[in-house]
């Protein structure tokens, strides 16, 4: 009788801290999702202003920065995820890597003017390619949306259309050619 | 005796300096609490400096390697800046305050910290009228976002305050920086919708449900007048280029920018304030323009006074003083320098008929006075000029009651705007101003030959020759060199 209450009674116990376990993912999921919901409404707003061709640095720049700040948040539930669940789902690395995406396509807007923001724009490519990477059959870039960013008038349901029609596709498989011509000619110091 | 003295002060200066040296970092720590605790805050400072030069030093203290407790320094000191900076207004401390709290958060991330210094560069954007400074938006909102998430990403009502404190700032940001600023209000109309979401999250009291819904609305809508704001950045921008280099392309350029303004203006102050200033364009580029069409500019200046100073009389209690005496100056000038145009024009054209245009000009600033004359509508800064150029015309014209009416006017407005009065007129008048109402005078007597007033020449003639012999007084000193 005792045993059978206590076997109820761990089981219970056990029951309630799967349910903790997860409440607390489902709801850093959740979260993940809001900021990255966030990320896309801002690049939605620059995008619309940039159609209008007002540019200002000052406000183009707060947008950079605010930007980051979701890109931090972002990161920062993933690495909590990882933490709890040992490894991370498509998905996570799916959020992660679209705001980073999001983000370089930022950076490139001032890319001619500071070379920085070249640089910022091809390590966020390169996180994002190398996140998705992993055991994914579809690159992140070829993958369906799942949301539709419109800018001006037209829809875009994919990263890679929204890259090549905004003409910065070149730019950033262009940081890729650099990177591999830089390990190369290191390889042949090396040889040397 | 007077040497032991002096040796014994630098002995009590040097112990001093020993015992705070020999102090541990530990000790200064507490020192610094209990100095916070006492909430003086000029020692809270010099304690934290004392132990942030400690902490630099080549052999530091273990506890400098607290990042938890260097924080607490760095923010009680920022803190503690901030209290003097609120107290004494010294906008030096407000950036010390800045700088310290970026140094707390960069050592330890604290989301409060980062809300803190976001507010405080926020603050100072705003006293210096500096709208492209948006940073103090970023670092406030990566502190809320902060806070939302250390609290479980639930609202709290401390959280709401906050939200509250951030709109107010998006919103003083983008007001106030019209003068010195180009922004389009954009960002900060965003950061205001996304402070919106993440409070009705919390779906708090009605009270707080109702204030996010009217400012989300009033963004959307840009009831900020974030558009109207830009475009007058623009044109005022524009107009200080004009006024370097007054060509066609920069008038064009500042007046389409002003109209643009004109046109998103949403408050009649807002309105009439534009007006004012294309006014104002037009008359600096008829008087400095290269190419410009006198009359055509004028009456544009004209026009556009004209709008102002209706604008003001239909919305009295939404202008202030200021810009009131602004739009009557203007509009005066305006009237003034048409006047003046049409009355020089006599010379080339046909001179009753453009005598006849001067009065017509004129007489839209003129009410009847009760008496069978006519009164200025309002009181400007160089009121009786007018009055002087419109006894010009009468005289030309030959219409002795307008000569008679307006001349006299003119000599006591001048009189009023000197604050003399007739009876010490030849005691109290300083050479310039003699030599400046000595103009007045010589006009009235003009008129009162011309028509033949005995009685008004017999008061006259006394006070020309005063004038005149105080006005020669300065010019022979100013020529013996005195």
């Amino acid at each position: 009788m005792i045993k059978t209450c206590l076997l109820t009674m761990i089981f219970m116990l056990g029951t309630v801290v799967y349910g903790w376990g997860q409440s607390t993912e489902t709801r850093l999921e959740k979260q993940m999702i809001e900021y990255e919901a966030d990320v896309v409404q801002a690049y939605h707003e620059i995008q619309n202003y940039l159609i209008e061709k007002k540019i200002n640095q000052a406000e183009l720049i707060a947008f950079e920065k605010l930007m980051s700040v979701y890109v931090e948040r972002i990161f920062e539930i993933y690495s909590t995820l990882r933490r709890l669940k040992g490894f991370t789902l498509e998905t996570y690395r799916g959020v992660v890597a679209r705001a980073l995406i999001f983000r370089a396509l930022t950076y490139l807007e001032r890319a001619s003017e500071s070379p920085e923001n070249y640089q910022k724009a091809c390590d966020d490519y390169r996180k994002a390619l190398q996140l998705y990477q992993k055991g994914s059959q579809i690159p992140i870039m070829n993958k369906r949306l799942p949301y539709e960013v419109w800018i001006g008038p037209k829809l875009y349901t994919r990263l890679v259309d929204l890259l090549d029609d905004r003409g910065k596709g070149f730019q950033l498989l262009d940081c890729l050619r650099q990177e591999d011509m830089d390990l190369n000619n290191n390889r042949e110091t090396h040889a040397k | 005796m007077r040497y032991i003295k002096i040796i014994s002060t630098i002995m009590i200066l040097i112990s001093n300096g020993l015992y705070v040296y020999g102090q541990t970092v530990k000790s200064l720590m507490d020192d610094l609490t209990a100095a916070s605790r006492r909430k003086d805050y000029h020692a809270v400072i010099d304690i934290a400096r004392q132990i942030i030069d400690r902490c630099q030093q080549n052999y530091p203290d273990t506890e400098c390697r607290h990042t938890n407790r260097m924080k607490q320094v760095y923010q009680l000191k920022g803190n503690a800046e901030y209290r003097i900076y609120v107290r004494e207004e010294n906008f030096e401390l407000l950036d010390d305050a800045i700088n310290s709290l970026m140094q707390s958060y960069e050592l330890f991330g604290d989301p409060e910290v980062s809300f803190n210094f976001g507010y405080m560069q926020s603050l100072r954007a705003i006293n210096r009228g500096d709208g492209d400074d948006l940073d103090g938006l970023v670092n406030a909102w990566r502190g809320i976002l902060g806070l939302y998430a250390q609290d479980e990403w639930r609202i709290s009502p401390e959280l709401i305050e906050k939200l509250k404190i951030f709109m107010q700032q998006a919103i003083e940001l983008t007001i106030a920086s019209p003068d010195s600023a180009q922004t389009t209000g954009r960002f900060t109309g965003f950061m205001i919708r996304l402070a919106c979401d993440l409070a009705e999250k919390a779906a708090s009291g009605r009270k707080d449900q109702l204030y996010f819904s009217v400012h989300r609305q009033l963004t959307i809508d840009d009831e900020y007048n974030l558009r109207g704001n830009e475009w007058r950045a623009r044109g005022l921008g524009a107009q200080r280029k004009f006024r370097d280099n007054p060509t066609d392309s920069t008038y064009r350029l500042t007046r389409s920018y002003l109209e643009l303004a004109h046109r998103y203006a949403k408050s009649s102050e807002r309105q009439a304030e534009i007006l004012k200033e294309l006014s104002k364009v037009a008359l600096y580029m008829e008087k400095n323009g290269k190419n410009s069409d006198a009359e055509t500019e004028l009456q544009y200046a004209r026009e556009k006074a004209r709008q102002a100073y209706e604008l003001f009389r239909e919305h009295r209690s939404g202008i202030s003083p200021e810009l009131e005496n602004e739009i009557k100056m203007v509009y005066g000038t305006a009237i003034l320098r048409l006047v003046d145009n049409y009355f020089s024009e006599a010379v080339s054209t046909d001179r009753s008929d453009a005598y006849s245009r001067a009065r017509r000009i004129g007489e839209e600033l003129l009410i009847p006075d009760g008496n069978g004359g006519f009164v200025q509508k309002f009181v400007w800064d160089g009121y009786e000029e007018l009055y002087l150029k419109l006894s010009d015309v009468g005289y030309e014209l030959g219409d002795e009651n307008l000569a008679v009416d307006m001349i006299d006017k003119s000599w006591k407005a001048a009189l009023k705007n000197y604050n003399l009065e007739l009876s010490h007129l030849c005691n109290s008048a300083t050479p310039v101003i003699a030599k400046d109402l000595l103009r007045f005078a010589t006009n009235y007597n003009q008129i009162a030959e011309r028509f033949g007033l005995q009685s008004i020449l017999q008061w006259l003639r006394p006070i020309i020759v005063c004038l005149k012999e105080r006005a020669f007084v300065s010019t022979r000193n100013v020529g013996s060199g005195l």
